[in-house]
């Protein structure tokens, strides 16, 4: 009786291979693509699997799911308000109710109120990225169609305002410096920091009010004293109104001190004594805004030198020192007594302090360095990682997260990295000098490991492409010499969502790559009686378990292992070997001094931009870039990467090989002499016996070597017999022979030494947390690192966050009623219904009653009154552990509980089987088949009784015929241009025999094609059975094949019971009648553009092809480098937008369409970026003013200067143009300037025509001030320098002046000899130099 | 009555006298102003009156990221003593993997905008009030208010009220035109910094904040990723402690695929 309930159960364990369609693993998914099961070996299992084909599956059935449905560019729609007021975002086209307005059933891009662009304010000079077309415009922005704002208005320089610099748009500097009351002082300077760091160098010194020097001195005016220069003001307004009654000195700007009516003292403090201001030196010390350091004040509250205690060298004479001669330049000086040059870059700045404070007054420079958790000094400006636990190697613990923290102002702040390890934190570190690290949080590109790498072509590929990217690693799994693979997989697994069941059945299968068999093989060796393990035994022991979970728990919140605060769960199923437990992976929970996660090359954040011609981001930044990726695998479907051997495969071949040489040389004995007849139908006897031998050793799992005996012997069998019909009596000798022979057969077969295999599995289930709620509360104990849904639900199953909206929301654990779930029916697929509920179980029948018939797929769910996990077996188990079978959100905690039964029929088990005493207790077994249902809740309170779920199969005789479910290439699919034969699968609802003919309504019998099905139980897939088979002799266009199937293959074809489709399944083959062809690629050649980066659009057409040349393609701006998809494809035009900067660029196409039929092309071109503005290359003045440009150009001019705005001036031009002209008017002269088509303008006049007679500056005065040469001109003038020669166009010399001017300044540079021309304020200057000066 | 006795009492009568004449124009001291001290004493009163409101309004519409109610919104607590708020989205994808589209672009005119919008009944009072006020102190009034203007600029926010008070008293009459009202703010400031941020953020998925602070040391900005890929920013400056915060979803990373 044992023994037969374990032949019941092992048909079950059979049958449940096939039943569970939707949690089908991947373990099974690869027989599909076997096809010698039945007679090419007798290990049919594969040891480790063909992981390309697994992810090839898993993206097939990821991308059959509904929400991923929406992947294509079909699916997607465009709302320009969702119902939370977002505008502009794109849905799937079915989610109509997120909507608050009618969706435009088109992407966003595509619908010009949402076309993303540039909005610049104008009046504010402030540009904004991405922004859609009508919100900018409702808003009265000016809007631009570079999403990037890489356009001239929105070009940053150096816009000096008072002392300070400041980075922004020219719009922007001028509308500051009106606010400021200054000129626009605008500088082509596209570096932030250098333009940052500009010393903005302004003489300041002392205004004196009412000077009266007590130095001899007759002349007040231009008096020298100690080499500065002291000046009275010539303003005849002077008011003295900006000075206070009592106040007799400021510290201020030569200007300003002569707006203030006061005498400029440059360079000097205002407690010089030679000022007679009587302001005492040095009397109170303090800080200023925007200044980093301490700084003495005066008696009159103006500011002296920085803060030393020497007050001496401080003071330095009365005279304004530099901050690089004051005490200690170099160092940050904080916390120093003495010295209070402090440098906010160095690490410090003035605060004011009681303790510690510097000696003469309650400030100091505060140490801007802070003290890390591990009592580590950092750096002010420095950032490291934090992490929960171990990181990497695949070992980051589930509801860990990465932290960045920093040090700024003295104090540590903290950014989490994203969530569920959506980002990781990367550090570097400077070890020369002092050590300085650097640490940002960047996106974890896990998914491109497992799922992109490994659907490359080669392992080199693979490999290459794995080890090259930091955040993956090649997991090598090595158990035995026949059990080894390895596998591309992340060395940051992300996290998953360990609450929402919608994500769990995707996770599940991303889990599920990790799972595998392991096929051991067993011999039974001459007369013996047990099985002794001979091949991949280590499979049998936890170094199986262990390589595999190790893989497992690294494809993401996977397997058995712990989460952050080292508490764990075991989320693997194995069988027939050793298990593991979470608890062997404690160790992992705490962090490791030191480690931290490096930076990438190229790594940057997703979706934004990268620059020039850097490569992406392998999760791609651009729209849909996630899902891009998904389908560029998905795109590598059918690529099989060979690699798992077949076990002993060869050596039955071998056995066989024997039969069919023998075979052939009877074969060519026939028709010859009788003599050698006799041979040849002995050696056909020979070689039908082996047969028949080889077929009885394999049908019985012989070794090799008695398989090899029975195959000899069926042949002398054979041979015997041949030889005798041949010559028709039979001797005795023959008899013997005969009977020996067969004897030898027998004995072989019964005694032989025998195989067999052993199924050794490893399921790897996503992680689920701990049952309970008492760790609940460490996720609140640290508040530098708040607690998260994810890290909250990591903790335990009861755990539940609360106040989800703060920052700091609290994870508490949920009161357990010590109940244990209700289990109750929930719904069946249509067709069928529940009877007989109570409270123990339920029935599931077809709608009238009726047993389920056999390969009909049943999916029914059940409820639980709480969250729960539930099991289930066959037969009834001791309690809730015991039970293996999971329902299809695997061990999740769900209220509903789905899966989904298809039985074979019994026939087809008789079959598989070949047992035949059994059937009735099959029958039984089908009649009354119990699903035996536990379930625990979060708490771990389980179910005690059992709930059933009886179904009943119908066993009664088939009477329906098979029908195609599905096919491969899919019905109406194209091929590939001038194909003429290609490979067909058909997948079939049950097991079946089927044929193929060119020619329709034939009888199944008459048809000329049979193809190769695989009719094993097991190799049902999720469209059924598959049967291939090549289809040739294709024509250009469609292509009709017509199909029928037959069911019940283990039967004979004659069998009446047999049922074959009566209609033709109608297949349609298109073979492309064109070849696909790139038909353009642009740019080429020479394009030009006015600033770097500039946008460059790379735009491919495609024709041909299957339809009209829609496909997809990629670039790459090397030959074999990496290709990427471009931004737009999927269409018969392709675009793809770069950010370049000047220079030459060869960039690779490749283009495929859908029946993978290539082209590649190449754009090469040359980007050449003009920021010069237009030169005037020729003049003449006659009756009309006729002049020439050196590139195409709009020109206008102003009567009275060359510092206007074209809204100001007259156009010239009437469009861009090398020619421009005007008619002369005489009384005017024409002050032109010039724009070229970039904006590039000209900053003063490009020439000025009709000026009257010359009347240039003189230079009456130059010295050298505080390293500065200042001259001074007769009348106001703009002055221009050059180092080399008098022969230089002031246009594009560096000026000295920013405005009409007397008085013009430059840094002075010992050594040079200065070449200055100055214009008046016609803009006429003078062909040799005004003034050459060198001092 | 001795003579000596009486000189006291007139003495003390005078004193008295002259007391309280000395109160008498101590508490009519507005009514005796010279119109020019009439002007000061407007805009001073204006001042006075709008000051606290604008400030409120900037300090509210700032941490709510540029709205008073927030269309756009995700509401936070962020444990800084504020409480929970409605925090505007001003840059917002709902999809994964794709940076944010810019909601709001002309950021400054919108806060301009809700800070008009807001105060533009307080205005009115104010100009009312001041009418009031002015008649109180017996002035034969005429005024016509013509509306307002707020300007935004570094380190300040200015009030126009565009409208003219015409005070008349003891034959002098005096009209005063437009008034400027200047609270010290650095709202402009942090507003244009919190449009970088979005700027680069919907380029580049990213925004640097500790480079960025290093650099425009007088900014403090915070960012908050929350667990349902939200980042909130808030931006503060350092010496008057001002805050603007709004919030942004773009470039999200699901869990798990």
């Amino acid at each position: 009786m044992v023994k037969h309930n374990q032949k019941i159960n092992l048909m079950l364990m059979v049958f449940f291979q096939i039943i569970l369609i939707l949690n089908i693993t991947f373990a099974e998914s690869y027989f599909l693509h076997q096809t010698d099961q039945i007679t090419g070996n007798i290990i049919s299992d594969k040891n480790g699997k063909d992981l390309s084909d697994l992810i090839s599956k898993f993206l097939i059935d990821f991308l059959i799911i509904k929400q991923i449905g929406t992947v294509s560019a079909i699916g997607w729609s465009c709302c320009p308000e969702t119902i939370i007021s977002a505008k502009c975002q794109e849905l799937a086209s079915v989610d109509t109710e997120s909507c608050a307005v009618e969706m435009i059933p088109s992407k966003c891009e595509e619908f010009s109120d949402c076309q993303l662009g540039c909005c610049v304010d104008e009046i504010e000079g402030l540009c904004s990225t991405k922004t859609p077309k009508s919100i900018c415009k409702s808003d009265n922005g000016t809007w631009s169609e570079d999403e990037n704002c890489l356009i001239q208005e929105c070009q940053k320089g150096c816009c000096i305002l008072g002392e300070e610099a400041s980075f922004v748009t020219e719009t922007r500097c001028e509308q500051l410096s009106g606010i400021a009351g200054t000129q626009k002082d605008f500088r082509d300077l596209n570096n932030e920091i250098d333009c940052l760091m500009q010393k903005v160098s302004s003489t300041r010194g002392a205004c004196v009010l009412d000077f009266e020097p007590i130095i001899n001195s007759t002349n007040k005016t231009n008096l020298s004293i100690t080499g500065a220069i002291i000046s009275n003001s010539t303003n005849s307004n002077r008011t003295n109104t900006n000075f206070t009654d009592d106040e007799t000195c400021r510290i201020v700007t030569e200007s300003e001190c002569y707006e203030m009516g006061g005498t400029f003292a440059s360079g000097y403090l205002c407690s010089h004594p030679d000022l007679n201001t009587g302001c005492k030196k040095q009397t109170t010390i303090n800080c200023v805004d925007s200044s980093d350091e301490i700084f003495w004040f005066d008696s009159c509250g103006n500011k002296e030198n920085i803060y030393s205690s020497d007050r001496d060298a401080s003071w330095n004479g009365g005279m304004m020192m530099s901050k690089e001669k004051s005490c200690n330049p170099d160092v940050s000086n904080a916390n120093s007594q003495d010295c209070g040059n402090c440098d906010y870059f160095l690490g410090s700045i003035c605060q004011e302090s009681k303790n510690p404070k510097v000696k003469d007054g309650n400030f100091i420079c505060k140490d801007m360095d802070c003290i890390d958790a591990e009592e580590n000094k950092r750096k002010n400006g420095e950032s490291w990682c934090i992490y929960d636990s171990y990181i990497g190697d695949g070992k980051d613990t589930v509801g860990s997260r990465h932290w960045k923290r920093m040090c700024i102002d003295g104090e540590i702040k903290v950014e989490p990295c994203a969530d569920y390890r959506g980002e990781i934190c990367v550090q570097a570190k400077n070890e020369e000098g002092e050590s300085f690290s650097y640490a940002a949080c960047v996106v974890n590109e896990a998914l491109a490991c497992i799922l992109e790498y490994n659907s490359l072509e080669t392992e080199e590929e693979r490999d290459a492409k794995c080890l090259e990217n930091k955040d993956c690693m090649i997991k090598e799994v090595k158990v035995s010499k026949d059990f080894t693979y390895d596998i591309c997989t992340s060395r940051y697994p992300k996290g998953f969502d360990l609450v929402e069941a919608e994500k769990s059945q995707t996770q599940e299968r991303l889990c599920d790559i990790g799972s595998q068999n392991c096929t051991v093989l067993l011999k039974k060796g001459w007369f013996k009686s047990d099985y002794t393990c001979e091949k991949n035994c280590e499979c049998k022991t936890k170094l199986f378990t262990e390589q595999l979970n190790d893989v497992c728990i690294s494809l993401g919140d996977c397997g058995s292992y712990i989460n952050f605060v080292g508490d764990g769960s075991d989320n693997i199923i194995v069988k027939n070997t050793e298990k593991i437990s979470w608890r062997d992976y404690i160790g992992f929970a705490e962090p490791v001094e030191g480690q931290f996660a490096e930076p990438k090359k190229n790594r940057g954040p997703i979706g934004g931009e990268s620059n020039g011609t850097d490569t992406k981001s392998n999760v791609k930044g651009d729209d849909l870039s996630g899902l891009d990726m998904l389908g560029t695998i998905a795109g590598g479907l059918g690529t099989l990467v060979g690699g798992a051997q077949y076990l002993y495969g060869g050596e039955v071949l071998y056995a066989s090989g024997y039969g069919f040489f023998a075979a052939e040389g009877a074969s060519a004995g026939v028709g010859v002499t009788p003599v050698f007849a006799s041979f040849g139908a002995a050696a056909a006897g020979f070689a039908i016996g082996s047969i028949i031998g080889t077929y009885w050793a394999k049908s019985i799992g012989a070794t090799k070597e008695t398989a090899m005996i029975m195959a000899i012997s069926g042949g002398i069998a054979g041979a015997a017999i041949g030889y005798a019909l041949v010559q028709a009596s039979i001797s005795t000798f023959n008899i013997y022979v005969i009977v020996i022979a067969i004897i030898i057969m027998i004995i072989a077969a019964l005694f032989g030494p025998r195989y067999k295999t052993e199924k050794v599995t490893f399921k790897c289930q996503q992680w689920a947390a701990p049952t309970g709620g008492e760790n609940c509360e460490k996720c609140n104990e640290d508040l530098l690192k708040p607690c998260s849904a994810y890290r909250c639900s990591s903790l335990g199953q009861a755990c539940q966050l609360m106040e989800n909206d703060t920052k700091n929301p609290i994870c508490i654990g949920s009161d357990d009623d010590g109940k244990p779930p209700i289990i109750f029916p929930l719904n069946t697929s249509e067709g069928y219904k529940f009877f007989d509920k109570t409270n123990d179980g339920v029935e599931i029948r077809t709608d009238n009653q009726k047993c389920i018939p056999e390969f009909t797929l049943v999916d029914f769910s059940l409820g639980t009154d709480e969250l729960a996990q539930c099991k289930y077996s066959f037969e009834k188990t001791k309690g809730y552990e015991e039970m293996t079978e999971t329902f299809t959100e695997s061990n999740s905690y769900s209220m509903n509980h789905s899966t989904s039964i298809m039985m074979p029929s019994i026939q087809s088990l008789e079959n598989e089987i070949n047992e035949t005493g059994i059937t009735d207790s099959l029958k039984e077994s089908y009649a009354k088949l119990n699903l035996y249902v536990r379930c625990q809740d979060v708490y771990g309170n389980k179910n005690v009784k059992e709930y059933i779920v009886n179904l009943c199969i119908n066993d009664g005789p088939d009477l329906t015929a098979p029908y195609i479910k599905q096919m491969d290439p899919k019905n109406g699919g194209n091929i590939k241009f001038n194909s003429t034969q290609t490979q067909v699968t058909a997948y079939v609802n049950e097991p079946a025999d089927c044929k193929y003919d060119t020619i329709p309504k034939k009888a199944y019998e008459q048809m000329n094609n049979s193809m190769q099905c695989n009719t094993q139980l097991e190799s049902s897939g999720l469209y059924g059975w598959p049967c291939q088979a090549t289809f040739s002799n294709l024509k250009s266009g469609a292509n009709k094949f017509y199909l029928k199937c037959k069911d019940q293959p283990w039967l004979n074809e004659s069998n009446t019971s047999r049922n074959a489709n009566t209609e033709d399944y109608i297949y349609t083959l298109n073979v492309a009648e064109k070849k696909f062809n790139i038909s353009s690629i642009s740019p080429q050649g020479v394009i030009k553009n006015g600033f770097a980066p500039s946008q460059v659009n790379l735009e491919v057409q495609t024709i041909g092809g299957v339809e009209n040349g829609k496909g997809a393609c990629e670039y790459s701006f090397t030959q074999n480098g990496e290709y990427y998809q471009f931004f737009s494809t999927f269409s018969t035009k392709h675009k793809q937008t770069f950010e370049l900067m000047g220079g030459s660029y060869t960039i690779y196409v490749k283009c495929e369409d859908e029946t993978n039929d290539q082209d590649s092309r190449i754009s090469q071109f040359d980007l050449q970026i003009d920021s010069t503005p237009p030169v005037v290359i020729n003049y003449t003045e006659g009756e009309k003013i006729e002049f020439y440009t050196d590139e195409d150009a709009e020109c206008y001019y102003h009567p009275s200067k060359c510092n206007f705005d074209f809204e100001n001036g007259t156009l010239i031009s009437t469009k861009f143009t090398t020619e421009h002209q005007v008619t002369f008017d005489p009384s005017i002269t024409y002050h032109i300037k010039c724009t070229d088509v970039w904006k590039n303008t000209n900053p003063d006049c490009a020439i000025i025509l009709n000026a009257p007679d010359l009347d240039l500056p003189m230079i009456v005065r130059a010295y050298n001030s505080n390293s500065e040469l200042k001259i001074m001109t007769d009348k106001i003038s703009k002055c221009y320098y050059d180092f080399e020669t008098c022969s230089f166009n002031p246009v594009n010399a560096p000026s000295m002046t920013t405005d009409l001017t007397k008085e013009h300044t430059v840094n002075w540079i010992p050594g040079k000899v200065y070449h200055i021309k100055c214009a008046n304020a016609w803009g006429n200057f003078p062909i040799d130099c005004t003034r050459k000066i060198s001092m | 009555m001795k003579k000596r006795g009486q000189v006291t009492i007139f003495l003390i009568i005078g004193i008295v006298l002259l007391a309280v004449v000395v109160i008498f124009f101590f508490l009519n001291k507005q009514d005796i102003l010279n119109p020019n001290q009439i002007e000061v004493n407007q805009k001073e009163f204006l001042q006075t009156c709008m000051e606290e409101r604008i400030t409120e309004t900037v300090n509210l519409i700032a941490i709510q990221g540029g709205s008073i109610n927030p269309t756009l919104k995700k509401t936070y607590d962020l444990e800084d003593g504020l409480g929970k708020k409605n925090i505007s989205i001003l840059c917002y994808n709902q999809n994964f993997y794709t940076p944010c589209i810019n909601q709001e672009p002309m950021l400054v005119n919108h806060v301009r905008d809700e800070i008009e919008k807001n105060i533009s009944q307080d205005v009115k009072q104010c100009f009312d009030d001041l009418v009031i006020s002015l008649n109180k102190k017996g002035f034969e009034t005429s005024a016509l208010y013509k509306g307002f203007e707020i300007k935004l600029q570094p380190d300040k926010v200015i009030l126009e009220i565009y409208g003219e008070i015409t005070t008349t008293r003891t034959d002098e009459t005096k009209k005063e035109k437009d008034f400027e009202i200047i609270v010290k703010s650095k709202f402009y400031n942090l507003v244009i910094v919190a449009q970088e941020i979005i700027s680069q953020e919907a380029r580049f998925c990213h925004f640097e904040n500790l480079g960025y602070m290093l650099f425009y040391k007088n900014f403090n900005i915070d960012k908050f990723k929350t667990g349902d890929f939200y980042i909130f920013y808030t931006v503060e400056d350092r010496d008057s402690q001002e805050k603007f915060r709004f919030a942004i979803r773009g470039c999200a990373i699901p869990p798990g695929i």
